[in-house]
């Protein structure tokens, strides 16, 4: 070889180095633009990195499309169209719709479900229809209370063979149990799957099978496969189907592993622990993060007793057999329907001169638990701290529950008090209440005479969880600070009381086949004022290497017969943040119908805009020809107020 | 009705002086002032009614925007009924003139937290032109 060859060589070699990295980092900026997963990224960051909207701008944000679906009910009057294929005549009328789906950008392609089972495909600058899927499923509420969907899943080939169907695919759940393949190019279902284009779930739903698995949560998806967790009718039965989740092929549907998270000598007793909410993954060790909800029946545990470790865990599965490579229950012998509801956010920490890799989970009893996610072990200590106990024949509450004082929890320890313009208002209802209920602090167990429960199956953090500055190591979270009354009924008593027009929108819910059937209802006034003072909701930044909290903030509005209360009061919210790399949050969640921008070194409120209603989803940041759009789902949930709708809108700069 | 066809508002009709004939006559301010009331208070009708059906309002179909809806189109009826009150009728009119006032108020504040900033406006002008009714208690001249 000459030396002219070498140098020849040499050259060739350098510029194939520099093209393969300006390939890997114009991959790495298209990876960066889309927003391919529920959660933004399979790590669940919920983290953009765009910056053309920035502190600076954001004000300037205006709407660049809005659509509507028109798939939407306020449960109150029949819906032509969709609903009335399922009822002769369209009389009857159709349940509420909550609507919960992130946006999904990928594929030059806006994708949504819609609570109505449905796919759209949208332009992503202007929001017009490319095509629509219709599963022609149920619009029925068989599990839930409404008719629910947060979106859809979204799988490619590895090498995509031009001129194949389905060698992209966009996934969707119903509430009938069915999971349905799509090729994201056209929308026609994928013949591949399943039995021509849909798996029936419910098929695997072998044990006390007493409503079918809704799978309204899309599935994560990894390595061609599939991960499916499903929802069912919450605080019916005490024997329900066991938690299971499903490994699924992502291009036949075959079922390549289950976990269960109830052993099978309990199963007969119990149920549920299953897999409701988002999931991750930390691709780099294969491991698949679970959040497992508590088991049935919710707030009675007495054929339970410590039967159900993996009941409120956060658990990791090796994504390739099931198998656990660790768990952490967040919840001993759970009472209070503590479900573990979100996606872990992982993370690396630097603390302390290392790099840990961690995650971070949010949870409904307001802690923050930050782990160290190969292991399971907690990177902030967890304290086993002294419960009350149960006064309740057959219960026996868990002597201690685990604690995490850092980060500072999202609420605070004790319930903030009756409100005295609530108590006011009402004639002193509030105060008169309070001093009948039960309260002995955080995990006071439900009670024959009431207890007076802080934070409570609503509060603390919702299935949004929290976002996650990589660089920064910044998590923001927004919380919920709602007070409930948790009351067991005796069979005899709850019978009759059901008799007497006990319903559950008054708050009744059977857990048949347990000794009590219980009365959950909001600590409102009779004008429906929360009788707890103020805030409602919040959020809140922290300091992951350190566990300090930077700032909280009061979050959103409360509106009531359309009249908004003051900023400091805060609002309940449903969903979750994003952040973007110029450092801006962007959220809806709350009940006032608004989406906002927030500061991520502040707090401070930078814009703000009126959607059709609250936008209880995460939303979707990504580029589009050179503009960046900030995509919403505006679809409401009755938790928060009856307005509902079908309208989804993106944000960008003018042009 | 004209308000052009009224008389001076306090009703006296009073002879013109010749000081007055000499200098052309000045607005009655107290006319004035009630035609800025209802003609805030008609505005501010209108307005909480397109507040009710449009859903960039942010309280569309909203109770409270069926109260301002209400409280307006009274609020109109009272400034229209204090053009026709005779001024011996004091009682009455101070009545109306404090329920006007109080109408005033409660749209205020009910539109402030309906966060109808153009509400908030309108019933801010109604304000003034009250003020100025109730200050201006005859035809004023320069």
């Amino acid at each position: 070889m000459t030396g002219s060859t070498v140098m020849n060589l040499s050259r060739i070699t350098v510029r194939l180095l520099a093209a393969l990295a300006l390939a890997s980092s114009l991959g790495a900026a298209s990876r960066g633009q889309t927003w391919q997963e529920f959660n933004g990224d399979l790590q669940a960051r919920k983290y953009s990195p765009l910056t053309q909207i920035t502190p600076a701008n954001v004000k300037e944000l205006e709407v660049a499309w809005s659509m509507h679906t028109g798939d939407v009910s306020d449960g109150n009057r029949p819906v032509p169209g969709t609903y009335a294929r399922d009822m002769p005549g369209g009389s009857e009328k159709a349940p509420a719709t909550v609507w919960s789906a992130t946006p999904l950008f990928v594929n030059d392609t806006l994708y949504l479900g819609t609570p109505f089972y449905r796919i759209f495909a949208l332009e992503p600058d202007t929001g017009k229809v490319k095509w629509t899927f219709d599963t022609k499923s149920k619009i029925e509420a068989l599990t839930q209370p409404e008719l629910k969907n947060r979106g859809v899943a979204y799988w490619q080939a590895d090498k995509v063979v031009a001129g194949q169907p389905c060698q992209k695919r966009v996934y969707i759940g119903t509430m009938d149990a069915r999971l349905f393949a799509v090729d994201a190019d056209t929308g026609k279902a994928c013949e591949d799957f399943g039995d021509h284009g849909v798996v029936d779930i419910n098929k695997w739903n072998t044990e006390n099978a007493k409503w079918p698995l809704s799978v309204l949560q899309p599935p994560i998806v990894y390595k061609d496969m599939l991960f499916l967790g499903w929802a069912g009718k919450d605080w019916e039965d005490a024997q329900a189907p066991p938690g299971t989740l499903f490994a699924l092929d992502a291009r036949t549907g075959a079922r390549r592993w289950t976990f269960n998270a109830i052993a099978p000598d309990v199963a007969p007793r119990t149920g549920t622990s299953n897999v409701w909410a988002s999931m991750s993954i930390d691709p780099q060790r294969d491991l698949l993060y679970i959040p497992v909800s508590s088991p049935s029946p919710n707030f009675y545990g007495g054929e339970r007793k410590n039967a159900v470790p993996y009941g409120t865990s956060i658990t990791a599965l090796h994504v390739a057999t099931g198998e656990v490579a660790w768990s952490r229950q967040l919840v001993h012998h759970d009472l209070w329907d503590f479900d573990t509801n979100s996606a872990p956010t992982l993370v690396d920490i630097d603390k302390d001169g290392k790099t840990i890799p961690a995650l971070v989970e949010t949870s409904k009893q307001g802690f923050i638990y930050v782990l160290d996610r190969t292991i399971g072990e907690p990177v902030y200590p967890i304290e086993e701290r002294p419960a009350p106990p149960s006064d309740v024949p057959g219960e026996q509450a868990a002597p201690t529950q685990p604690y995490v004082p850092v980060p500072k929890p999202v609420v605070d320890d004790q319930w903030p008090g009756v409100y005295p313009l609530a108590d006011a208002l009402s004639l002193g209802y509030c105060s008169r209440t309070a001093k009948k209920l039960k309260y002995a602090g955080r995990f006071t167990p439900p009670s024959l005479a009431g207890t007076l429960t802080y934070p409570a199956t609503i509060g603390g953090t919702e299935w949004g969880g929290g976002a996650v500055d990589p660089r920064s190591q910044t998590f923001v979270v927004n919380s919920s600070s709602a007070v409930q009354i948790y009351q067991l009924m005796t069979r005899a008593d709850y019978d009759k009381a059901k008799s007497n027009g006990g319903t559950e929108t008054a708050g009744y819910f059977p857990m048949l086949g347990s000794p009590y059937g219980i009365k959950l209802t909001t600590f409102l006034n009779p004008l429906g004022m929360p009788c707890w003072k103020p805030p409602y909701g919040t959020i809140a930044a922290y300091d992951l290497k350190t566990g300090n909290q930077l700032w909280k903030e009061p979050f959103g509005e409360v509106q009531k017969w359309g009249f908004y209360m003051p900023d400091a009061w805060g609002s309940i919210t449903i969903g979750g943040p994003v952040i973007t790399a110029s450092g801006l949050i962007f959220i809806g969640a709350s009940m006032d119908s608004r989406v906002r921008a927030i500061d991520l070194k502040t707090g401070a409120v930078l814009w703000k805009a009126l959607v059709a209603a609250p936008a209880v989803s995460l939303p979707a940041v990504y580029s589009y020809k050179g503009r960046e759009y900030v995509a919403f789902a505006a679809g409401g949930n009755s938790i928060l107020t009856p307005r509902v709708s079908d309208q989804v809108v993106a944000f960008a700069l003018p042009r | 009705m004209s308000i052009a066809m009224q008389t001076p508002a306090d009703g006296r009709n009073r002879p013109k002086s010749l000081d007055d004939q000499a200098k052309p006559a000045l607005p009655d301010w107290r006319l004035v002032g009630l035609t800025v009331v209802a003609v805030g208070a008609a505005a501010g009708t209108v307005v909480s009614i397109v507040d009710y059906v449009s859903p960039s309002s942010g309280i569309k179909g909203a109770e409270g925007a069926i109260l301002v809806m209400a409280s307006t189109a009274i609020l109109a009826l009272l400034a229209a009924a204090l053009f026709r009150i005779p001024p011996q009728r004091r009682i009455l009119r101070g009545l109306v003139f404090a329920a006007a006032l109080l109408d005033i108020i409660g749209s205020g504040v009910a539109a402030y937290f309906l966060e109808s900033n153009a509400l908030v406006a309108l019933l801010a002008i109604a304000l003034v032109g009250w003020l100025i009714a109730v200050a201006s208690r005859r035809p004023v001249h320069a």
